[in-house]
């Protein structure tokens, strides 16, 4: 198993999270909304609002799944914020398809015992300074390669998700971003 | 039919029972008309409101029909039938009530130490239920039809209040049930009529068509096209039906 790296403006990127004052605060009806969605819509068991802490997954939201909080090393979040460019909305994907090909993730306890995630794939959130400060994700039981329009719906849910965060009113500017 | 089944590891999982008026319950759903309807908003308010009002994850309207529970409206889940054997609200709609209302009330407060439902792997795997509170919906001819009902995958404790406020909102969706042919013209089981309704639905309701058209381009046009061009139709429709309702305060 590969830990999850160290993001490299991690300085930059957590004052970003801090400065949201969201961390360990209750949840938000709406936010709750999208994620209970994104599961129909994807058909998965688990998603979550995941915001990287500086050793740890916290969840704004998370449908499907009873904890609050994972280390953010063995964590999938870990890897997507280091991963994904925010050049281009659809940059911001990143996509596991079968975790058991990706020797990343191959003997991660989240894939190795319960809950047995086998796909995984997420939309980065970012702050208003551009830094990534979390993901709209969506953990698969079952390898899982997802359609355009699947993708399209989790970029339009994640920016959804963006901009509840940022106290925006939530389809603010989103015609603007997918053109 | 046999009260139980044997699962290969020898634990008991116990079928929902079938109610003595079996017949004339069935004829009262199915006289309803509502079977395999599309879904209506006010269904979906009922059990939106539910919803947030408990703070409980998935909560459905149902009827039982002879061998499957039919959901006419859910918030939280995506399921539109299951098997009624191993239901839930199938065993709620057996239970005898009587003219007490709070005898319509059928609780399960933890499916994972309940003997009849522990290893039924519907409820307990694949929806995780834990906690259950149903409220057996009647037909006007007093038949238990169905339910609404709601659901969690921890078990929850109600106080009698919340437990009024459940049958109150319960109450309403019986008696949306129950008007249902009165408030849907195209439903009757006279030939003769349906024939006359018919004919009167192409003229009064093709202009309430092009409004509810004129309503969807609208919000479509709010839309990126380049998302909405890849959606098929009914991904379309969910992902409007998910904005329209969508809560504008947290």
């Amino acid at each position: 198993m590969k830990l999850a790296p160290q993001s490299k403006n991690e300085f930059m990127r957590m004052q970003a999270v801090r400065s949201l004052e969201i961390l360990d605060t209750q949840s938000d009806i709406r936010l709750d909304r999208i994620t209970i969605y994104a599961a129909q819509m994807l058909e998965v068991p688990i998603t979550t609002v995941s915001i990287v802490d500086l050793d740890r997954i916290w969840f704004k939201s998370a449908h499907g799944l009873d904890v609050k909080e994972l280390a953010r090393d063995i964590s999938f979040c870990g890897h997507a914020i280091c991963e994904v460019k925010l050049d281009n909305i659809k940059n911001r994907i990143f996509e596991v398809p079968d975790v058991k090909s990706d020797y990343r993730f191959v003997d991660n306890p989240l894939v190795t015992s319960s809950p047995y995630i086998r796909s995984y794939i997420s939309y980065a959130i970012q702050s208003e300074s551009g830094q990534i400060i979390g993901t709209l994700c969506a953990l698969g039981t079952e390898p899982r390669k997802y359609t355009k329009s699947k993708k399209q719906i989790l970029i339009l849910l994640g920016s959804m998700v963006e901009n509840i965060i940022h106290n925006r009113h939530h389809l603010d500017g989103i015609k603007h971003k997918f053109d | 039919m046999l009260d139980y089944i044997n699962i290969s590891n020898n634990i008991y999982m116990k079928f929902a029972p079938t109610p003595s008026d079996e017949m004339k319950r069935l004829d009262a759903v199915h006289r309803l008309g509502i079977l395999d309807s599309d879904s209506e908003e006010r269904f979906d308010r009922i059990t939106r409101i539910a919803h947030y009002l408990f703070d409980i994850p998935s909560v459905l309207i149902t009827l039982v029909d002879n061998d499957r529970v039919w959901v006419k409206s859910m918030y939280g889940c995506a399921a539109r039938e299951e098997p009624r054997e191993v239901s839930l609200c199938g065993h709620a709609i057996s239970n005898k009530v009587s003219e007490d209302i709070s005898s319509r009330l059928f609780e399960v407060l933890d499916a994972v130490q309940d003997a009849r439902f522990c290893d039924n792997s519907l409820i307990v795997e694949k929806y995780k239920v834990r906690y259950y509170l149903g409220f057996v919906l009647q037909s006007n001819d007093h038949h238990n039809i169905g339910t609404l009902c709601m659901t969690d995958t921890r078990p929850r404790v109600f106080s009698m209040s919340q437990k009024k406020l459940f049958v109150d909102l319960g109450l309403i969706a019986e008696s949306e049930l129950n008007n249902y042919r009165v408030t849907s013209p195209d439903v009757n089981n006279d030939p003769a009529s349906q024939l006359k309704l018919k004919s009167n639905v192409c003229i009064d309701f093709s202009p309430k068509e092009e409004r509810v058209n004129e309503d969807l381009n609208t919000k479509i046009n709010s839309l990126p096209d380049t998302l909405l061009s890849g959606l098929t139709e009914q991904e379309k429709n969910s992902l409007l039906n998910f904005l329209e309702t969508f809560p504008t305060e947290r």
